[in-house]
């Protein structure tokens, strides 16, 4: 009978019923999990990764992201601008890294570190382990008797197959997509580049780790000895003399020391030649490694007491110097080294030079040929010496710029290229910056600016209109006299930048903006006579010429992290009519003065009383554009025209390469053949040099002509001096601005990364911070807003149940009559 | 068994765990009927009254209502039944009105018509003056009209009461019998009982149940003739101090007719009394008069014994 | 489906006539509150964050909700169980089904009441700051959508027993088990737990809605779990037939 079984079948159908319900769950989930419908009710969609970011995610295999945040952040960290609120960061970044995650499905994996066993430290010494950056808060912590601040770290490395990247300090979450997204395609690009130069990474890494084991070696005999000196007491060997007992280490460890360390030259000559001239950054590491062989060799023959020649130092503490110093040296190779792993993919950004712009670069050829100098000094010998000083001078210069180029670009990782004024743009330089150029710009640059702008590629131009020295020296007008000081220059420059970008809408005026208020100070240096002795004296004035901007497009990736810039004699830059207008361009005002600022035409008096008073009893016109970044299809300003034929550069006949460059009619030909009448392209414009002035060789050397020379006169003498004079007015108008670069030079950094910058990130526009801020409130209304909302809640509960309560009795009893 | 069979309840087998709460009950219920279960406490009424409103499935066995089976129907059997289930459980902290608008909503009817046939029904149970009232307050007595109002509400076909009455008082008690009985007259009734004069008093027709089967089935009439054939006499006799009980007992039993006498109890006042009972398989009331008198002793007392429910299991599990 | 709206009516109002509606809800509001502006050990003052977000009441929301709804479900079956009421709501034309849906229906309207009354913490933020409220919108639908699931649980407890304590002690450990054992679970079987095991989990899944992220995947995963208490619920409720 069926109905006999009624009872089981109830039973087994519902647990049969419910086992395929969880089945289908399970397999519906399941099936869910490689979906990507997400719906971000953000306001600014901060949580929606941009298709680049996530194409950027899926196209790497495998990445592992370390991620160190501290146990617990402070509330606000200290910074120029005042403190600045942690609170919520972490939980940001770690929501962003977790979108990247979902975006990567399951090929991107985050590790969290944690404070973990004691031999692997806390999570802050696991970060600077790992080349993050720590910072402080704005409270010490009292330990005992000590004031202390306490690290931190937020931050997280990226690793794919053999390479690597750093995102050291994540601070502002408004980023942390531009941030992320630049690492990942940076890692893509790095290991697909690092394929192709297998062979230079190989042997620069021969090279560091022989500079290493090396250096491992001597620091290790120079510690066993600290060791020992603990227990100084027994050992009655040697003395007490720890410079004397480390001497006599080393000398039991030479046979190691050198077995260690022997080989760097043999790398430094075979691998090192061959890497050498491939890029800077091989250069680099060679220079660095060659130069630590050298005190390797030094420190060798210290060792075995061979070089105690005359006026050195007793070997014993040679020895010790340069144990540390070889330890510094290892660290430049280190750094070197690192550069160098990280600059596959990195492209290179061109500077365009000639014009007195800041060139960061050497000068292809010496001031003067060697042979010439030579022929000079056999008809006069004073003309020899002037032209050798200038010589030296010129040098200088040289190495200043070669130097800041190498501190603020390739150690940094930055390829930077030198563009010669009448030089065509190569294909692999991916960027043009034109920065703070003092003379016009010639027609064949003009052009060449063009037409880099119209094949996409990022052009930043630097303007400087001025050049303010608050003190100047002067040649003497009567030769032997003392050189003159005076007070009073505001220079305009020569510039012709005003013109060149009318051409694409953006209108770069010569007023000087001023503050009255949001100003950085000025240092002047002057002399002082106390006594009949001479003091130097530096004394800082809040300058008006000298406004700090805090009004940035936060939205824009250049200003991200940026809190204020001085911006040193800077001028404005505004959108004409039809481009602000003309919707296929987008214009964003990167950076803006205060309301309390000033336009005014220049030159201004420029003594910092005087000027104060001024700028404040004058009324305030702000705030302006002090920086311009435009984007959209640009046209050609030389469309319909001839172009430009490239200038014959004087040929050098010592230098048969320039013979090559002469410029000929076919390459004429294919320049017209290539030419672009338009393009979409992205131009920033910054109306200031951010307080860094070029050091030209033709701007300081003015008037150098070897033809002059010829004949010795009392102008060439005075000439000289003035010269002399040109160098230190350079270096006094630095260094009145010079406090000021830091924050200037994080800037600059942006500009450089968003010029070189992969052409996915330009998409990516910030979305602001997702964290909003909270008014200010006292106490007493934080007081009453909390009790409000915390009783006011429940109270109208209670009270719709009362009301609620109320009305169905009424009705109950309307209802029993 | 007839096509006028509004509920046929077919070998229903029920158990709980090893226990066997039905075994086997069948019985029919015609339309317009009102069918009495009887039973005492833990006979199997309660659960077959379940299983007749699908709150619980039979083991084996079906029950077919109006032709459709329970079983695979529920939800249209449900729709045709009203069922009082025992000890009438209702919503305690709701109003009367509420309740009641709830259950004819949750019965599918549109609220106009809710409140419409809230009203008739509150009439015919007396609730009228108890509507705003929250249930929880409400006297017992009301309790059970609520629930019979719940019960009665959509107009079912079939109106399903497990012991309408147990708990009430006596006046409310016969309130709630006269509202069944007016009921009965268009609905298919099915109410429980181990009160016989319940069932008398309102019942077309009495099925038993006991140990969970069916030991008699038919109308009242039917049933007390077959318990009737088996006559209970109660005799009283007056005695002397010297007379022995015993040669009273064995007196009697030489009475023609009589098939058991057993001597019950005695007592004094107002004057001593020996009290008998007496079986008999017909009706010897004559002849028992006829011998008492016969020995010269007085007849004090002679009647028939009531049929209460106990007599009547008692009758039916010795019949049986 | 209309029944099921008629029977949540009932439940709703049945809710909000007792008592218990009100304790629970004040528990649950001045809960919230406090660990809105104090956070968990009253040290993290919500003025001192300067930040207008209500982030901190989605993130402590699910824990006081994980605690107050089983007190609210608790009574659902149990209670017409113990009382015999049962009995007649499953013999009207209803499906089980039907029952168990109403009667989670009925708590819902609790839940979005109780929701309701913290707007007050929005409205607070918003009139000192501009929140985003996309974002709260998201962090309100979490809630709902995790409160809901933490109710399917509770009348699941409620259908397996007569006692409204026990029902209510098993709702809260099946609460807690899913919002804060899952992870702590798979962290002791595996080291990195596989993400798709990950996902089991009620945190990691809420984590984007109180962000204001609304993902398919995660509105899937808790209307998942609400349907398969809702259909346990069913089976315990037909159990009854075969008892």
């Amino acid at each position: 009978m069926a109905e006999t079984k009624n009872k089981s079948n109830g039973r087994v159908d519902g647990l049969v019923m419910l086992g395929a319900a969880i089945g289908v769950a399970v397999l519906v989930n399941a099936l869910a999990v490689s979906t990507a419908v997400r719906l971000d009710l953000t306001e600014q969609q901060v949580h929606t990764l941009s298709e680049a970011s996530v194409t950027a995610a899926r196209a790497l295999d495998d990445v592992t992201v370390t991620v160190f945040i501290s146990r617990k952040l402070p509330e606000t960290i200290p910074t120029p601008q005042g403190k600045v609120p942690l609170k919520g960061i972490d939980r940001a970044f770690r929501d962003k890294l977790a979108e990247y995650a979902r975006a990567a499905g399951g090929h991107l994996k985050l590790v969290y570190a944690e404070d973990g066993s004691p031999g692997v430290g806390t999570i802050e010494e696991q970060g600077e382990a790992a080349k993050l950056e720590t910072f402080s808060s704005t409270e010490a912590q009292v330990t005992g008797s000590t004031l202390k601040f306490q690290k931190y770290v937020l931050g997280a490395t990226f690793h794919y197959k053999t390479v690597s990247e750093v995102l050291p300090k994540a601070l502002s979450p408004g980023f942390y997509e531009f941030e992320m997204t630049q690492i990942l395609l940076r890692l893509k690009e790095k290991y697909e580049q690092s394929q192709l130069m297998k062979e230079p990474l190989a042997q620069g890494k021969a090279i560091f780790d022989g500079v290493k084991r090396c250096n491992e070696a001597v620091q290790q005999a120079a510690k066993v000895e600290e060791a020992k000196e603990q227990d100084a007491g027994l050992s009655l060997k040697g003395g007490n003399d720890p410079n004397q007992k480390r001497l006599n280490a080393m000398q039991a460890a030479a046979a190691d020391l050198d077995k260690a360390c022997a080989p760097i030259s043999g790398l430094v000559a075979g691998d090192g030649a061959k890497l050498k001239g491939k890029n800077r950054f091989g250069d680099h590491l060679v220079d660095n490694a060659a130069e630590f062989d050298k005190a390797w060799q030094e420190l060798k023959r210290a060792t075995s007491g061979q070089a105690s020649a005359e006026g050195q130092p007793p070997p014993a503490i040679m020895v010790q110097q340069l144990a540390l110093m070889l330890d510094q040296l290892f660290h430049e190779v280190d750094r070197a080294h690192q550069t160098l792993t990280d600059s596959p993919g990195r492209k290179a950004i061109g500077f365009l030079c000639g014009h007195d712009e800041f060139c960061p670069f050497a000068e292809a050829s010496p001031l003067v040929d060697p042979s010439v100098a030579a022929m000079l000094g056999q008809n006069n010998p004073m003309m020899k010496q002037i032209v050798q000083a200038a010589a030296q001078i010129s040098q200088a210069i040289d190495e200043t710029n070669a130097k800041i180029g190498d501190n603020l670009f390739t150690k940094r990782g930055y390829a930077i290229r030198r563009i010669g004024p009448d030089e065509a743009i190569p294909d692999d330089v991916a960027a043009l910056i034109v920065y703070a150029p003092r003379k016009p710009l010639g027609e064949y640059a003009r052009y060449q600016l063009d037409q880099a702008l119209l094949a996409g590629k990022p052009v930043v131009v630097l303007a400087q209109a001025w050049q303010v020295a608050l003190l100047n020296m002067q040649a003497p007008e009567d030769l032997g006299n003392e050189m003159r000081t005076d007070w009073s220059a505001m220079v305009a420059t020569a510039g012709n930048l005003d013109e060149v970008l009318k051409a694409y809408g953006v209108e770069l005026s010569k007023d000087p903006i001023l503050d009255s208020k949001h100003v950085e100070t000025v240092r002047v240096t002057g002399l002082v006579n106390k006594g009949g002795l001479q003091f130097q004296t530096q004394q800082d004035f809040p300058y008006a010429l000298i406004p700090v901007a805090s009004d940035f497009d936060r939205t824009h990736a250049l200003t991200r992290s940026i809190t204020s810039l001085s911006l040193p004699y800077t001028t404005s830059v505004e959108p004409s009519k039809e481009l602000a207008a003309n919707e296929a361009f987008e214009v964003s005002r990167v950076i803006r003065s205060s309301t309390s600022s000033l336009r005014k035409p220049g030159p201004v008096a420029v003594v910092p009383q005087t000027l104060k008073q001024w700028v404040l009893d004058t009324p305030p016109n702000g705030p302006h554009t002090l920086a311009l970044a435009v984007s959209g299809p640009f046209k050609s300003a030389f469309a319909g025209r001839e172009i430009p034929k490239r200038p014959a550069q004087a040929v050098d006949p010592k230098d048969p390469a320039s013979a090559g460059q002469k410029p000929t009619d076919a390459e004429y030909e294919l320049a017209k053949r290539a030419f672009k009448a338009e393009g979409k392209g992205k131009l920033l414009v910054i109306a200031s040099n951010l307080g860094i002035e070029g050091l030209s060789r033709s701007d300081v050397l003015a008037g150098f002509d070897l033809g002059k020379f010829q004949q010795f006169s009392p102008d060439s003498i005075k000439a000289f001096t003035q010269w002399q004079a040109n160098f230190q007015n350079w270096q006094i108008r630095i260094g009145q601005v010079s406090h000021l670069l830091n924050e200037n030079l994080q800037f600059l950094s942006n500009i450089l990364d968003w010029a070189s910058a992969h052409e996915a990130l330009v998409a990516i526009r910030s979305k602001g911070d997702a964290r909003r801020p909270m008014d200010d409130l006292d106490p007493d209304k934080q007081k009453s807003l909390r009790l409000a909302a915390l009783i006011g809640s429940p109270l109208l509960l209670i009270l719709l149940g009362l009301v609620r309560w109320r009305l169905r009795l009424a009705r109950n009893r309307s209802l029993n009559v | 068994m007839t096509s006028a069979a509004m509920i046929q309840v077919r070998d229903l087998v029920k158990t709980y765990g090893d226990k066997n709460a039905l075994n086997g009950v069948s019985f029919d219920a015609r339309a317009g009927e009102i069918l009495g279960l009887l039973g005492p406490n833990g006979a199997g009424k309660s659960t077959t009254m379940k299983i007749l409103t699908t709150y619980l499935s039979a083991t084996s066995g079906s029950v077919t209502v109006d032709g459709m089976d329970a079983a695979a129907n529920p939800l249209a059997v449900r729709a045709m039944l009203g069922y009082l289930p025992e000890s009438t459980p209702l919503y305690s902290d709701m109003a009367v009105y509420d309740y009641l608008l709830w259950c004819g909503e949750m019965r599918g009817l549109a609220r106009a018509d809710v409140r419409k046939r809230m009203a008739e029904v509150a009439r015919v149970v007396g609730l009228e003056n108890v509507m705003g009232q929250v249930i929880g307050t409400l006297s017992k007595g009301y309790k059970q009209r609520v629930g019979l109002a719940q019960a009665m509400l959509h107009n079912p076909k079939i109106l399903i009461l497990d012991e309408p009455t147990s708990g009430l008082d006596p006046n409310q008690i016969i309130e709630i019998r006269n509202l069944i009985r007016s009921l009965g007259q268009n609905h298919t009734l099915i109410l429980s009982s181990h009160n016989l004069a319940e069932v008398r008093q309102i019942c077309d027709r009495v099925v038993i149940i006991h140990q969970g089967a069916v030991v008699a089935d038919g109308t009242l009439d039917e049933l007390e003739g077959r318990v009737a054939s088996r006559h209970h006499l109660i005799v009283g006799v007056q005695t002397t101090p010297q007379q022995d009980a015993e040669a009273l007992r064995t007196l009697l039993a030489q009475t023609p007719g009589a098939v058991r006498v057993s001597f019950s109890h005695s007592s004094q006042a107002p004057v001593p009394t020996a009290f008998f009972d007496v079986e008999a398989d017909t009706d010897i009331r004559t002849a028992l008069f006829e011998r008492i008198r016969g020995a010269d002793l007085t007849l004090l007392e002679l009647r028939r014994k009531s049929l209460d429910l106990e007599g009547i299991f008692q009758s039916l599990t010795q019949s049986v | 489906m209309k029944p099921v709206w008629i029977l949540a009516r009932r439940e709703m109002a049945a809710t909000f006539d007792s008592p218990i509606a009100y304790i629970a809800g004040t528990l649950f509001l001045v809960a919230t509150g406090l660990l809105f502006f104090f956070g968990l050990g009253g040290t993290d003052d919500f003025f001192a964050g300067r930040e207008a977000t209500v982030r901190p009441l989605f993130d402590y929301a699910p824990w006081v909700l994980a605690v107050i709804l089983p007190a609210v479900t608790m009574r659902l079956l149990a209670e017409e169980k113990r009382q015999g009421t049962l009995e007649l709501l499953v013999t009207l034309p209803v499906t089980d089904l039907q029952i168990v849906l109403g009667k989670l229906l009925g708590a819902v309207g609790f839940l979005v009441v109780a929701l309701a009354m913290t707007l007050v913490l929005p409205a607070l933020v918003l009139s000192i700051g501009h929140p985003d409220i996309g974002a709260i919108v998201g962090g309100y639908v979490g809630l709902l959508l995790i409160g809901t699931t933490f109710l399917a649980l509770g009348v699941m407890a409620s259908t397996w027993t007569q006692n409204q304590i026990v029902a209510f002690i098993v709702g809260l450990m099946l609460c807690m088990f899913f919002w804060t054992a899952t992870d702590a679970l798979l962290r002791l079987v595996f080291d990195q737990p596989p993400p798709a095991l990950a996902l089991l989990s009620f945190q990691s899944q809420f984590a984007d809605f109180a962000r204001g992220v609304i993902d398919l995947r995660s509105v899937l995963y808790f209307l998942s779990v609400t349907t398969l208490a809702v259909l346990a619920s069913t089976y315990a409720l037909r159990s009854r037939h075969w008892q």
